[in-house]
């Protein structure tokens, strides 16, 4: 698979994998990554994307491939010499240190002068908002502050790319968020690069302005985030980043004919196909409504279960001979029109459908 | 991710352990051979030659047999007390004395490291003629006079290897009713158990590895010494240590020492095995 | 009943703990009591015992000796067990248990036999003299795999992240181990230096037989106590009974081993 072609990569990886014993945890990574991008890796766990981060960090060795950093090959550089600096999941603080001695610890083996370092310090502390928390140690601190210290810890340092290995994901969801937009105001601020990897689509949706999702060890899908939810080009992608529905069916001469019944134009070679749609792509529409419009496929079914989410409704449909989609979105207003077991009809544009076919 | 792998280290890693392995291979190991070896030799003329024999063997047991016998019946006699006293000491420590469960294992620890020597002088003052417990039992009209069938029996070499060797004992068992949780006590008492039957269904299947731990130990331990039995065991001599360091430093034959030492190991192994094979042995019904 | 029960079970916690403790305190009481007999009735306090060992000049030889081997004992196994709980620390246990089983195994078979062993080495195979030197060498044997053990435990709560943390930040492995884990792991370090301390001093079967024609505590004590009953013993006994005691129970406090 590509990954992104970009005018000034800061980061290039060619080949790259990582081998345990038997298995291969990476595979044949091709990636490049722009300069001031902020990159999300999204996968389930075990998916490689840690391992993936770790050997950019230099905290793992790839067993094939080559890791370029600004141009410079660092595949085996030892991590006390790359211009990377590591977020930990589980923060890996240094209980025996204060927070300023923490923050101050790569600085003060660069052998900075002490004015620089206690300077660099308190602008890392004020930038992740924990000014005069400097002589507290860090046990004394909530999850979010020891956090946020690991988090100044490796910018204090200015690497020229920051990685954060779930970096939110031991604390709770108000924290998270709160985290999550100064993650991205930092970012703007230092302007640097930053990768993170993460497990939680909506996470890597709210911060990254690239998306790189990650499968069994390899790149299934990378782009702009609206892109990869838009058009994504596996199934595997389109239910990691989303929910969604699956509709099979046969193409001939390009005339799709689908298995719950309904035939449409769509240019591409025969055979079998899978399309995916979005459930908030299509619309109901309740007795007496036109649903064939221009452009549009539209079916006949039956309201199966409806769910009052509040803002909106979403509904499972029926469409016969056991397929059923969901559809999400519904507004309030329709929620007292649409019964179950009510029998209405539901439409999506054609440009709706992606083809996900393997 | 399954690894939390630094990326040099297996090599680094391996060479950590090498000064204390090196320790143990010359200090250890190649003793351990060159004694093997030796317990296959001849003395003759008061030097020892090579040889492929069997005589220190044969020795051991044509001279040491009965010895033998009742070296392993003496740490036998011991481990099991120490077994049974250290349960008891354990069991009182975690489910009986509450907030001072806690002192009572410091006891243990404290008394633990310190004092091998010590100890069998202690006793050897004690049970003396004219020692303490003598003194009491005067003093409180227990006996006419002071008894002289205190010392120098087997009862006093296994009183102060008991005393020595009871906190070794005790950890290993209150280690394994440590990790007894209360939850477990409650809910067999709410399926209908007594405090007996709580005991023997739940509680002592839980720790029959520290019990057995803590026979392997004290029993290894009371087999192989012989300071204690030397000092308060009297002139009859009844455990097998006594006579390897004889056969060894005062004879100097060391075939013979070297040949009746594989004979101590390879008894003890055998009578751990056995207790181990009823340890595992023993479900309960 | 019930009370019946408690009151059993604290006669019995009562009389173990009077039976650990009780030899080892008539020992240090009757260190201060002017009689010759470790008898009652009690005839009076009196230093003398004391008054006696610090005047004679084999104590002081016995204590010297005992120090030269103790010490670097304790350093040298520190750095041998330590070093192997470190390397034990990155690999699994099912790797891990196996060795450290293997490195303790001189403290599982009697030392009667760990020191004839020693012997059979040092004068027939390597013609080495014995001595301190000689005794040193046992000593390490049951020394560092305690170390190794208290170390390996401490090891087992440490958060390896930092460790990589303070790579990923510039640290070389030296700096690393220099600055993350060792103030994290020093008191563990300590710990154990004196818990091996306290063996090395107490340790008598394999110093006799490695010591040669010198003595230590352990030997000098042994010495006294096949003579006679001679009652400056029980000043000795209580000398050692403090410094083994005391630095186990330092020890302890340092590594916070409980059961």
């Amino acid at each position: 698979m590509r990954g992104f072609e970009s005018e000034d990569p800061i980061l290039r990886l060619a080949g790259l994998g990582k081998r345990f014993g038997h298995a291969d945890v990476v595979k044949d990574i091709e990636l490049t990554i722009p300069r001031g991008s902020f990159t999300a890796i999204l996968g389930p766990s075990g998916c490689g994307k840690s391992t993936l981060l770790r050997m950019i960090g230099g905290l793992t060795l790839p067993t094939s491939g080559r890791i370029e950093i600004d141009g410079e090959d660092v595949t085996y550089t030892p991590p006390q010499k790359r211009p990377t600096n590591t977020v930990f999941q589980s923060h890996g603080l240094f209980a025996h240190m204060s927070v300023h001695e923490n923050v101050a610890f790569g600085l003060s083996l660069a052998g900075r002068p002490r004015e620089e370092i206690s300077d660099r310090v308190a602008d890392a502390l004020k930038l992740v908002r924990l000014s005069g928390f400097e002589g507290r140690t860090v046990d004394r601190l909530s999850g979010g502050q020891q956090q946020r210290v690991a988090l100044a810890r490796a910018l204090v340092m200015r690497p020229k790319i920051l990685l954060l290995d779930e970096p939110l994901s031991a604390l709770d969801l108000k924290l998270r968020q709160a985290m999550q937009e100064e993650l991205r105001a930092i970012h703007l601020d230092t302007g640097g690069t930053f990768i993170f990897v993460t497990h939680d689509q909506a996470e890597a949706f709210a911060l990254g302005d690239r998306l790189i999702v990650m499968n069994q060890g390899r790149i299934e899908q990378a782009g702009p985030p609206g892109e990869v939810y838009a058009r994504p080009r596996s199934r595997f992608a389109a239910e990691f980043v989303g929910d969604a529905n699956f509709l099979t069916g046969k193409r001939n001469n390009g005339r799709v004919a689908l298995d719950i019944g309904v035939q449409f134009d769509l240019p591409g070679p025969d055979g079998m196909l899978n399309l995916m749609l979005r459930p908030e792509a299509a619309r109901l529409h309740t007795a007496g409504a036109d649903s064939r419009e221009d452009g549009r496929i539209s079916v006949e079914g039956v309201i199966k279960e409806v769910v009052d989410l509040g803002p909106f409704a979403q509904c499972r449909f029926d469409l016969g001979g056991g397929h059923h989609i969901e559809i999400s979105g519904i507004p309030r207003t329709m929620i007292g029109e649409i019964a179950v077991g009510s029998r209405v009809s539901a439409s999506w544009p054609k440009s709706a459908l992606v083809d996900v076919t393997p | 991710m399954s690894d939390a792998s630094a990326p040099q280290r297996s090599t680094g890693g391996a060479l950590l352990a090498a000064p204390a392995f090196a320790i143990l291979a010359v200090l250890f190991i190649v003793p351990m051979i060159l004694l093997f070896v030796v317990s296959f030799w001849r003395v003759r003329n008061f030097a020892l030659t090579p040889d492929m024999s069997l005589d220190a063997y044969t020795r051991v047991f044509v001279t040491y047999g009965d010895v033998l016998v009742s070296t392993m019946a003496n740490g036998s006699v011991t481990a099991l007390i120490c077994v049974g006293l250290g349960f008891l000491f354990a069991y009182a420590a975690r489910f009986r004395a509450g907030r001072w469960g806690d002192a009572l294992i410091l006891v243990a620890i404290i008394t633990l490291f310190g004092g091998y020597l010590v100890k069998i002088y202690a006793w050897k003052a004690i049970l003396s003629t004219d020692g303490f417990l003598n003194a009491i039992l005067v003093a409180t009209g227990v006996s006419a006079e002071p008894l002289d069938t205190l010392l120098y029996n087997r009862g006093a070499v296994i009183v102060a290897l008991v005393h020595f060797l009871l906190p070794f004992a005790i950890l290993p068992i209150y280690g394994q009713l440590r990790s007894v949780n209360d939850i477990q006590i409650e809910a067999a008492h709410d399926l209908g158990a007594s405090g007996r039957q709580t005991l023997i269904r739940v509680i002592i299947p839980q720790c029959r590895i520290g019990l057995f731990a803590a026979f392997a130990i004290s029993f290894l331990y009371a087999a192989g010494d012989y300071i204690t039995p030397r000092f308060l065991g009297g002139g009859s001599g009844t455990m097998i240590g006594q006579f390897i360091a004889q056969e060894f430093s005062t004879r100097f034959n060391w075939p013979a020492g070297a040949a009746m030492s594989f004979v101590l190991m390879a008894a003890s192994l055998l009578v751990l095995g056995l207790v181990g094979i009823l340890f595992v042995r023993r479900k309960p019904s | 009943m019930r009370q019946f029960r408690a009151l059993l079970w604290f006669a019995v916690i009562a009389m173990l703990v009077l039976f650990m403790l009780g030899p080892l305190a008539i020992v240090v009481v009757f260190s201060f009591n002017s009689g010759a007999l470790v008898s009652l009735p009690l005839t009076g306090f009196s230093l003398d015992w004391y008054r006696e060992l610090f005047s004679s000049d084999e104590f002081w030889a016995a204590f010297r000796n005992s120090l030269a081997v103790a010490v670097p004992t304790a350093l040298l196994a520190t750095v041998t067990g330590t070093m192997t709980a470190l390397a034990l620390t990155r690999k699994s246990a099912s790797a891990s248990v196996p060795l450290l089983t293997a490195l303790s195994v001189p403290i599982m078979i009697p030392p009667l036999v760990v020191a004839i062993g020693l012997v059979v080495l040092y004068v027939r195979w390597l013609s080495i003299p014995l001595g301190i030197g000689a005794v040193i060498g046992g000593h390490l044997l049951l020394t560092q795999p305690l170390v190794a053990l208290v170390v390996s435990a401490r090891m087992a709560s440490f958060d390896r992240v930092a460790l990589e943390a303070a790579r990923d930040l510039g640290a070389t492995p030296w700096q690393a181990f220099r600055y993350v884990t060792l103030p994290q792991i020093r008191a563990a370090l300590v710990g154990a230096a004196l818990l091996a301390f306290a063996i090395s001093l107490d340790e008598f079967i394999i110093t006799i037989f490695t010591i040669g024609s010198g003595n230590t505590l352990s030997t000098f004590v042994w010495g006294k106590m096949r003579t006679s009953l001679d009652p400056s013993i029980n000043a000795i006994a209580t000398l050692l009974l403090v410094v083994t005691i005391g630095s186990t129970a330092i020890a302890l406090r340092m590594t916070r081993y409980r059961g």
